[in-house]
């Protein structure tokens, strides 16, 4: 009995340490004071972290990223919840064919999109700046997380909340911010999450759609270190494990992620 | 004339299946209706044709004589109380009962305070208003709803099996309280149910629903003594039944040749409408039928093997098999007990004055 239960939890320690190592690695070479990335460490200093915090190209990129990634969340969230109700209140036929129309970006290989909005672009491009191009395309890839987290609470949603709410005397659009919408924010922010994580660190379409002006971070991360290996981008990398952990711990104590599978 | 609440003709279908079918009812202000009947005979339905969540195939609904086909739920001043209770799960008990005022567009919070504490002393519920639904025990989550929906001060106030979640003491002690809730309220009510106990606890009248069709609306001493169909004489309480033809008719007094051979005498209203020869069915209750009359030669007459004998307290079941493929259930006073098991004959006689005449 004892046995099994250490055996257990070596074997999960063993599984941890193998899905956390890569991290370690970057995070320990972060602090290496040479000028470029080796491991094990050698010396200790701040002096990248203090680089990854002044570096004007890179918090540029940086503040690129996040409006790119927040407002193709917002689009992403409004438009996937949307669907999600519909696909939810329909018994229509053409709901199948829509289901997999609107989860198709997961499946289909990236690199394909990018070559689909790439000549999407030449035809409609003269309609929108960059930077609209690519809050549009990202709001695309990241529907199918919204469509699927929204979906997965509305299935466990009763709908007598909404006919109670009617029959109480709110009509059907103070019924959807009153009673549906709260009932199913977990799933929409377990997905605007979910797809914040996936505009913010995506690489292939910024390949293809590119310009001066929009050089996100995760390109400009690529294009420093073809150049220079040096320890920056351990920092920021370090600094993003941080961000990132303090996130989902908030939204996991807040709405409880692993609710949603 | 005016009612609360009027359906004429309604009926709903769905593709080929008929779930409600021609159903007039008119309920006067302050009256509760219950409607009874087994699962599937269409009970939900009428309700939800009322409340406006869908549309009824056919018919007119008013309320206070104004037509409601085409308006929207929430336009009805109805409420609700759920089977389920349906309270919102991220509103606090507090909001939850104050949400149709809200929606009514009463924002005074003192007023929104005020009503609420008002009901929530009616429903005894004081003191959990900052909780959660979740947080609560079933039958607090019942009066929740219960308030919720009595606060916005309903045209007609609707229930469809409230209670069908609570342990039976708890069920038994809350009909009692919504009938007088409702009576002080004068509210008009709509209570659908499948339990005939509580139907005949909680309303005016009853309509008893089967395959769709109001059968029978009528106040809860007579479902029980003047049932008027075949149907409701068996939903409400037990019955035993015997077809035959009628064989003399004499005022209110008939004879019938049932078709087992027995000769029942009967007293029944309307009977002087009947003639020879005609097919009807007749019913008893258990306890109308009296053990005894071996050896003598008269109508209402019976006998039968006992085939089981079950103990009810105050009562004791007998099933006899009295031929061809008959069984009777008798029930007789305990302290009446004939000394009679199973495999024994019993002889016993049927009331001539609580044999009841049903359709079908
Ligand atoms: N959307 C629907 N499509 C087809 N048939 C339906 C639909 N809704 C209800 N029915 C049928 O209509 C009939 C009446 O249903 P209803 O829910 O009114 O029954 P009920 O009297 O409330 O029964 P219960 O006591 O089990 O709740 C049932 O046979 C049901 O299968
Ligand atoms: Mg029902």
């Amino acid at each position: 009995m004892k046995l099994t239960s250490l055996a257990g939890k070596l074997a999960r320690f063993l599984v941890y340490l193998f899905l956390l190592s890569p991290l370690l690695v970057v995070v320990i070479t972060a602090f290496s004071d040479t000028n470029r990335v080796v491991f094990p460490p050698r010396g200790f200093t701040l002096r990248w972290f203090e680089r990854a915090v002044h570096s004007a190209e890179f918090n540029s990129s940086l503040l690129l990223s996040v409006r790119i990634a927040v407002v193709s969340v917002v689009i992403a969230c409004v438009l996937g919840t949307m669907v999600s109700l519909w696909f939810w209140k329909s018994n229509s036929r053409a709901k199948g064919i829509f289901e997999s129309v609107f989860l198709s970006p997961i499946i289909i290989p990236t690199i394909i999109s990018a070559v689909a909005f790439l000549q999407y672009f030449v035809l409609f491009g003269g309609l929108f700046t960059n930077y609209w191009k690519l809050c549009l395309t990202y709001a695309v890839i990241q529907m199918p997380y919204v469509i699927r987290t929204v979906t997965a609470n509305l299935v466990g949603l009763d709908t007598s909340f909404e006919e109670a709410s009617l029959v109480l005397g709110a009509s059907p659009v103070r019924t959807l911010f009153h009673v549906t919408l709260p009932c199913i924010r977990q799933g929409i922010v377990g997905g605007a999450v979910f797809s914040f994580v996936v505009a913010f660190d995506e690489c292939v379409i910024i390949l293809f759609m590119k310009s001066a002006k929009t050089v996100t971070f995760p390109l400009r991360l690529y294009s420093y270190i073809t150049e220079s290996f040096t320890p920056l981008i351990s920092a920021y990398s370090t600094l993003f494990i941080i961000v990132a952990a303090a996130v989902i711990y908030l939204v996991e104590k807040k709405i409880g992620l692993s609710k949603l599978y | 004339m005016d009612y609360q609440l009027e359906l004429t003709n309604v009926a709903k279908h769905y593709r080929d299946f008929i779930a409600v079918d021609n159903v007039d009812l008119q309920i006067k202000k302050g009256e509760i209706i219950s409607l009874l009947g087994s699962s599937g005979c269409g009970k939900t339905t009428t309700l939800r044709m009322i409340a406006g969540l869908i549309d009824p195939t056919r018919g007119t609904i008013r309320i206070q004589g104004q037509n409601m086909n085409g308006v929207p739920p929430h336009k009805r001043d109805i409420s609700m109380v759920f089977q389920n209770y349906a309270l919102f799960p991220h509103l606090s008990v507090y909001e939850n009962i104050v949400y149709g005022l809200k929606m009514r567009k009463i924002r005074d919070k003192k007023v929104l305070m005020e009503r609420a504490r008002e009901m929530m002393d009616i429903v005894q519920l004081s003191g959990v208003e900052n909780r959660l639904p979740r947080e609560l025990s079933g039958g607090q989550q019942q009066r929740v709803s219960l308030a919720r929906a009595m606060i916005v001060e309903p045209k007609v106030m609707l229930f469809d099996e409230p209670l069908s979640n609570l342990d039976a003491k708890l069920r038994e002690r809350t009909r009692v309280e919504i009938r007088n809730l409702l009576k002080r309220m004068n509210v008009t009510a709509i209570y659908v149910t499948h339990d005939q106990e509580e139907a005949l606890t909680i309303s005016d009248r009853i309509a008893v629903m089967n395959k769709g069709k109001i059968e029978q609306i009528t106040v809860p001493t007579e479902l029980y003594t003047k049932p008027a169909t075949k149907f409701i004489a068996g939903f409400v309480g037990h019955a035993n039944f015997f077809e035959g033809t009628v064989q003399h008719v004499d005022g209110d007094r008939i004879l019938v040749k049932s078709k087992g051979g027995h000769l029942i005498q009967a007293v029944v209203p309307g009977a002087s409408q009947l003639s020879f020869g005609k097919e009807v069915t007749l019913a008893i209750r258990p306890e109308n039928i009296l053990a005894g009359g071996a050896g003598e030669n008269r109508p209402n007459l019976v006998s039968g093997t006992v085939t089981a004998r079950i103990y009810l307290g105050s009562t004791v079941r007998y099933l006899v098999d009295a031929g061809e493929g008959k069984e009777i259930e008798i029930d007789l006073q305990t302290k009446h007990l004939v000394d009679c098991g199973e495999g024994d004959t019993i002889h016993f006689s049927l009331d001539e004055n609580n044999l009841i005449l049903v359709d079908r």
